[in-house]
Formats: C-alpha cells, sequence, structure tokens
C-alpha cells in the first residue's frame, strides 16, 4: 500500500511542479503550489498510517500536515494580496511582464 | 418476515432505510412544508390571505409549485459559462442535502427480536468527526452561490455572488467558534454523544452557554442567504441576485437548497444545543441502566417526532424573523461578524475553558439537579459576557450606523476634490 | 517507466500552447497513461475494499491535477484544484485520519479555494487570456516533473525497504482526534504558537498589502507634483 501512496504523493507534487514551470499566469503559479502540498500532504500520512519495518503507526504525519496547512494559508493570503496589488499596478497577471529585477 | 428482521438488524441496510427517510423529510415534507408555510405565515404577518385555491386551505400549493416548476421553459441564456451554469444549482442542492448523513435523528435503536444489547443508529453514518463534518458541508455551501453568479455572466448576478462569498466566509468564523464551545463541554466531535450527554443530563446545552447559542444560530442563519443576511439576492438592488439567470427546474434547484439547507441548519442547531430527539429539559431521558427510550418502534418514533417538531418550531422561526427583521447594509453586516460576534464567540470559548479548568463539567449521570452549579456558574458567566459587550458598545462613540466617510485612506479632501476635477 | 514516458510526451503536448490544433487528443492519451499507471501501482491492493476506494480517488486526483495544470481557463483550473481537494480528502478519510480530512476540506475547499476562485472570477474576463494560452518552457517544465517523479517512482518501487505489518483501523490510535490533539498540546506546543503567530503576521501582513490605494496615471501626477 505504502509504495503506491508515495507514487500518489510523487505525481501530484510532478504535476504541480510542472505547472509551476511552464503556467504563466500569477494565480495558476500559486495554484500549483497548493498542489505540490496536497502531495506532500498524501506522502506524510501515507508514511504515518503505513510506517516502515520496525515502527508503529503514528499521528506525526498528520501533524506535520496540519502545520502544512497553516502555512498554505498564510501563504494564500499574502500571496493573493500581492497578486491583486500587482495585478491593480499592471492590470495584467502576466508572470513575464513582471521581470524588471531580471539580470539583462 | 425473518428476513426483514434481520435485515432491520444490519447497521448498513438501516443506514440506507435513513437515508431514504432523511431525503423523503427534508426534500419531501420539511422543504415543501416549508414553503406553504412561508406562504401563509406571510400572508398572515402581512394580513393577507395567501394561498387559498388549490386543495383545502391551500394545502396542495408546493404540489402547483412544483409542477409549474417543470412545464416552464428551461432558457439557458447564450452568454453564460454552460457547464458551470447548469452544475451550480446542483452542487447548492447536493450540498444542502449531504449534511444530513451524520445527524442522529433518534439515536439508537434496540429492535425486540434483536440479539441482547445490540442496537442500530438512526443515523446514515456515525462518523467520529461529525461536527467538523457538517461544518466542512456547510463551507462548501459558498459553491453554488459563487458558481452560478459568475456563469450567469450577469453583473447583478456578480455583484449577489461576491455579497455571498464574503458573507459566507465571514460568518463561518463565529460559527466555528460556538460549535467550538459545544465540542468542549461534551469533549467529543460526535453528534450522536453530544446528544445522549444532554439527553442523559438534562442539561442542554443552551442552558449553559445561552450568548454562543445565539451566536451559532446567527451564524446558521447567515449561512441559509436569508432575510435579514439575503443581500446576495436582494431583489431592489440587484434585480434577483446570483440566481438572476436562472428559470425552470434549475432555479427551482436553488429554491429548495435554501430550504434544505434551513433545514439542515436547524438540524445543527438543535443537535448542539437543543438536545436533539430529547422531548423534554430538566429530566433524564437516558442512561446506560435505563434504556427504555431505546426500545422499540414506539419510542423511536416518539423521538422522532420531537426532533422533527424542533425542526419545525425552527423553520417557523424562520419564516417569522424574516418579516421582522430588515436587511442588513454591507458594512453593518461585515461589522457584525467580525467586530461583534467573533469576539463574543471567543468570550464564550474563553469562559467554557475556564470552567473545564475550574472543574465545572458536566457529569451527566448526576441529572440536572446534580449539575446546578456547573449550570449557575456558567449563566454567571455568561451575564458577565453580555455585560461587557454592552459597556464595550455604550464607551465606543462612534458611530455606528450612516455613512463612513472616513474609511477609505486616500489622501485629504482636497486632493479627492482636485483627483475628480481632472477626471471630470 | 514507458508508461510514464508517455504521460510525460502526453503531458508536453497537452499543455497550453498557441500552436496546438488539438487539445483533445493529447488528454485522451494522457488520462490512458495514468489511468494504466495508477492501475498497475494500485493493482495489487485492489482485492480489499481499502484498494479500490484509494485507487479510485487516486484517479480522480491525479486526473483532476493534470486539468488544473493544463486547463487554459484559470476558473476551470480553481474547479478541478476542487476536485483534487476532495479526492485528497477521501483519500485522507480512508488512510484512518478523519480529523486531517475535515480540516483540509474546511480550510482549503471551503476558505483558500474560495478566495482563490473570487480573486481569479475578479481579475479575469471569461475568455482565455493569451499568457494563458501560451506555456512557458513546456518542454523543460515537463522534463523536470518527469524526472522527478521517475527518480521517486523507481526508487519507491525498487529499492524500497520493508514495510510494517498492517494494522485493522479498528486497533489503530492513529485516526483518534483525541491522539492528536495531546500529540499537538504536548510535544509540539512551541511548534503550535509559532503557527499561530504565523497566521497573525500573515493577516497583518494581508491587510497591509491589500489597504495601499490602487495607482492610477492621475494620482501618480498629483503624488509627483507633492499635492498629495
Amino acid at each position: 500500500m505504502l509504495p503506491s501512496l508515495l507514487a500518489l504523493g510523487a505525481a501530484l507534487f510532478a504535476l504541480g511542479l510542472v505547472g509551476f514551470v511552464t503556467r504563466r499566469n500569477l494565480i495558476i503559479i500559486f495554484l500549483c503550489t497548493e498542489l505540490m502540498f496536497q502531495g506532500i500532504v498524501v506522502t506524510l500520512v501515507a508514511f504515518g498510517r503505513y510506517p516502515l519495518a520496525g515502527n508503529t503507526p503514528a499521528v506525526d504525519g498528520q501533524m506535520f500536515s496540519l502545520f502544512l496547512l497553516v502555512v498554505a494559508a498564510a501563504e494564500a493570503a499574502l500571496a493573493l494580496a500581492m497578486v491583486v496589488l500587482l495585478f491593480r499596478y499592471r492590470g495584467t497577471l502576466d508572470a513575464n511582464v513582471f521581470k524588471q529585477l531580471r539580470d539583462a | 418476515m425473518e428476513l426483514i428482521q434481520n435485515l432491520l438488524a444490519n447497521q448498513l441496510f438501516f443506514s440506507v432505510i435513513m437515508m431514504a427517510v432523511g431525503l423523503g423529510v427534508i426534500a419531501g415534507v420539511s422543504a415543501p412544508f416549508a414553503i406553504l408555510f412561508e406562504r401563509k405565515l406571510s400572508g398572515w404577518i402581512q394580513d393577507r390571505i395567501g394561498p387559498n385555491r388549490v386543495g383545502p386551505w391551500g394545502v396542495l400549493q408546493p404540489v402547483a409549485d412544483g409542477v409549474k416548476f417543470l412545464m416552464k421553459e428551461d432558457i439557458t441564456p447564450a452568454h453564460v459559462d454552460k457547464p458551470v451554469f447548469i452544475m451550480a444549482p446542483f452542487i447548492s442542492m447536493i450540498v444542502a442535502l449531504i449534511g444530513f448523513a451524520v445527524i442522529p435523528w433518534a439515536g439508537e435503536i434496540h429492535f425486540p427480536w434483536m440479539d441482547e444489547g445490540a442496537t442500530v443508529r438512526t443515523q446514515v453514518a456515525n462518523l467520529n468527526v461529525g461536527v467538523l463534518y457538517m461544518l466542512s458541508v456547510a463551507s462548501l455551501g459558498v459553491y453554488g452561490v459563487v458558481l452560478g453568479a459568475w456563469a450567469s455572466n450577469n453583473k447583478y448576478a456578480f455583484y449577489g455572488g461576491i455579497r455571498a462569498t464574503a458573507q459566507m466566509i465571514s460568518y463561518e468564523v463565529p460559527l466555528g467558534l460556538g460549535v467550538l464551545v459545544v465540542i468542549l463541554i461534551g469533549g467529543t466531535l460526535e453528534l450522536d454523544k453530544i446528544v445522549y450527554a444532554q439527553a442523559q443530563s438534562g442539561v442542554w446545552n443552551i442552558f449553559l452557554h445561552p450568548v454562543a447559542f445565539v451566536l451559532v444560530l446567527t451564524a446558521a442563519f447567515a449561512e441559509t442567504n436569508r432575510t435579514p443576511f439575503d443581500l446576495a439576492e436582494a431583489e431592489q438592488e440587484l434585480v434577483g441576485g446570483y440566481h438572476t439567470e436562472y428559470s425552470a427546474m434549475k432555479f427551482a434547484a436553488f429554491f429548495l437548497a435554501e430550504y434544505s439547507h434551513m433545514a439542515t441548519n436547524s438540524a445543527l442547531v438543535i443537535v448542539l444545543f437543543l438536545g436533539g430527539w430529547a422531548p423534554l429539559p430538566f429530566l433524564s431521558f437516558w442512561s446506560p441502566e435505563h434504556t427504555w427510550w431505546n426500545v422499540g418502534w414506539l419510542a423511536a418514533l416518539i423521538k422522532f417526532g420531537c426532533f422533527f417538531g424542533k425542526i419545525a418550531a425552527f423553520l417557523v422561526f424562520y419564516i417569522v424573523i424574516r418579516w421582522t427583521v430588515p436587511r442588513f447594509r454591507f458594512d453593518q453586516l461585515m461589522r457584525l461578524a467580525w467586530k461583534g460576534m467573533v469576539p463574543l464567540a471567543i468570550g464564550a470559548l474563553v469562559l467554557q475553558v475556564l470552567m473545564t479548568a475550574l472543574g465545572f463539567i458536566i457529569r451527566p449521570e448526576r441529572g440536572f439537579a446534580g449539575n446546578l452549579p456547573t449550570v449557575l456558574f456558567a449563566l454567571a458567566g455568561n451575564a458577565v459576557l453580555i455585560g461587557l459587550a454592552m459597556f464595550v458598545t455604550a464607551r465606543s462613540t462612534r458611530e455606528v450606523t450612516g455613512r463612513q466617510d472616513n474609511l477609505p485612506a486616500v489622501g485629504n479632501r482636497n486632493a479627492n476634490a482636485k483627483l475628480s476635477g481632472i477626471i471630470q | 517507466m514507458t508508461l510514464v514516458l508517455v504521460g510525460a510526451v502526453a503531458l508536453f503536448m497537452a499543455l497550453p500552447s498557441g500552436g496546438a490544433a488539438s487539445r483533445r487528443l493529447p488528454l485522451i492519451f494522457l488520462a490512458g497513461a495514468s489511468g494504466a499507471l495508477l492501475t498497475i501501482f494500485f493493482g495489487s491492493n485492489a482485492d480489499s475494499f481499502k484498494g479500490a476506494w484509494l485507487t479510485l480517488l487516486a484517479l480522480i486526483g491525479v486526473w483532476g491535477a493534470v486539468r488544473v495544470v493544463t486547463h487554459s481557463r484559470p476558473v476551470y483550473s480553481a474547479l478541478f484544484f476542487i476536485l483534487v481537494i476532495i479526492s485528497v480528502v477521501g483519500l485522507l478519510a480512508v488512510l484512518d485520519a478523519e480529523f486531517l480530512a475535515a480540516a483540509v476540506l474546511i480550510i482549503y475547499a471551503g476558505a483558500i479555494l474560495v478566495t482563490y476562485s473570487f480573486v481569479i472570477m475578479l481579475a479575469q474576463r471569461s475568455e482565455a487570456a493569451p499568457y494563458d494560452v501560451n506555456a512557458r518552457e513546456p518542454f523543460l517544465g515537463v522534463l523536470a516533473g518527469f524526472v522527478v517523479i521517475a527518480a521517486i517512482s523507481t526508487r519507491v518501487f525498487t529499492g524500497a525497504p520493508p514495510a510494517a505489518p498492517d494494522v485493522e483501523s479498528a486497533q489503530l490510535a492513529v485516526g483518534s482526534v483525541q491522539n492528536l490533539g495531546v500529540q499537538l498540546l504536548t510535544r509540539q506546543v512551541v511548534a503550535v504558537e509559532i503557527a499561530g503567530v504565523l497566521l497573525l503576521a500573515a493577516m497583518v501582513g494581508a491587510i497591509a498589502i491589500a489597504r495601499r490605494p490602487a495607482p492610477t496615471p492621475e494620482r501618480d501626477r498629483l503624488e509627483s507634483e507633492g499635492a498629495l
């Protein structure tokens, strides 16, 4: 059971990664980080429920996931506030527009 | 016969029965009942007669309404986002109905032909996080409104959706805090256990935390989008609100969802604060030694009737409130949630934590008299809470109604005047 | 491994790009690949009730995630993300983590995603914007994702250390809310406090950012003249 769940977590994480790298819409980029968080939640809880040999099931994975939720909520609040602000400055959500600090 | 008896002793089969009963009670009885009474009571309050043509006393009016909705042309406007537009009313409907899965209608039942001590639950599913399940279902309720509003591609509908989003997210906070108070009283997240504790001690949670009760009730009102919280469908301002573009059966789905939502929320409040199926407060209706209220059809029907009677009373209360309290303005709505209800709910939570820390814990086996000190302490604490709230309100000198000129921080008056001059 | 490769190629083709004539074919391709992959993954567990549930939920989740990444309309991306959330919640419930499942549903679906879709609906016209239709470096992105998933699944399926014997759900203390609460408020109490402070800081920060007035050309000019 554990390998399948880990593979699922990896799949969600990798899809989030692909989206994060390839999409250009700021909001979708943040949505993809949330997708990566989901992959991590699955992985952590799977490890907690089906531990490796020599361990007993524990709630540590669930606790980490709870803290992950806290971080995700904080991140969503800040990121969305910044996205709204950026949108008001430039009128677009294209990540390619915001590259003034980029090394030419 | 024996087959039926065996099936009735099986929890899975009984859950299916309860599912049918729950759906029948809510979609088949409560919602039409509520719609008929809404119209009759509204007529009575406004000194009209109300519907009286279909059947005696207009009893068949809900049937006529349903037929009308079915026969009408189902218009899908040209500029809507079709998949979401079709999905939205049914999301509303589903979310309003699935909350019933964890409502313990009549506790546990023991049938004479079952093994000694064996029972079946009159509940579709007994989750050990039942309260959280109700909260999460309530938090999903916003999607039907928001998606319907967005997909309509209509600015009035979209205004309605925006209002509904802000309102529902805001009122979830006091709802969750108020529910937390009840969780702390019993130390359990199972709705069944919460009801049994109240039925055993006779101390309904409303006697311990009237403030939290009023907060949860108000937040539940806001979650249903009914007056005085119906800014999302304010006809005078928004044509119709989030369902402006909907017609026929899709509109009926929104409509039924609203009434089902009323029934779901009433059931939640009843389970949390008003003793669920327990017929009367102050008396003990169940204890591990005396379980006669769990035996047989008759007891189950009486318990079910009590629960349903309470729901009916709540529905009438909803309707009376509709014609009593005028609609809030949006800033008043937000101020009520964030500056009024959230601090009060935190106060109630702190009170309950203090009670637990000081040893004022409800012990269901002692009955009402044995728990009297705890009840008195809790009531005194609530009185202090209300007093504090009134004191703070009286001390704040700020104008609480009317136009808020000092809200936007966009520079001084002269600059604003210059700005508007330039724009013109 | 071949299946992962097929999936990666299909994902590359499915990513929004202006030139792609048909978007439907790669999606079907991708659905087949991920479906076959997951069926193989969970095939060994499908005999049990639980395994069947996990397979179903995993399929829904991966399909939703693919659509989040590939859909060219942000609102639909957000909707498919809700689908992912619901399937993850189902997975957590099957894994005896009921409290976490409810928390994820309340926090993600009930709060975070509502805010996301709210911002998307406010900021975006209903037709697809050019920056949603064209992906940025789709080849390198898909390659990175492919390497990650290939590395992890190779390690997981071949060289993994043995797992502990399975425990029946009924005898498990993992799911109980009480256990979780006790652990949180004893061993992890500092972390809980820090999480509270983090949330407070985020709230203050969000309000501080959002309260800035919107810039307009007239306002900029007035500001440069020192009138404001």
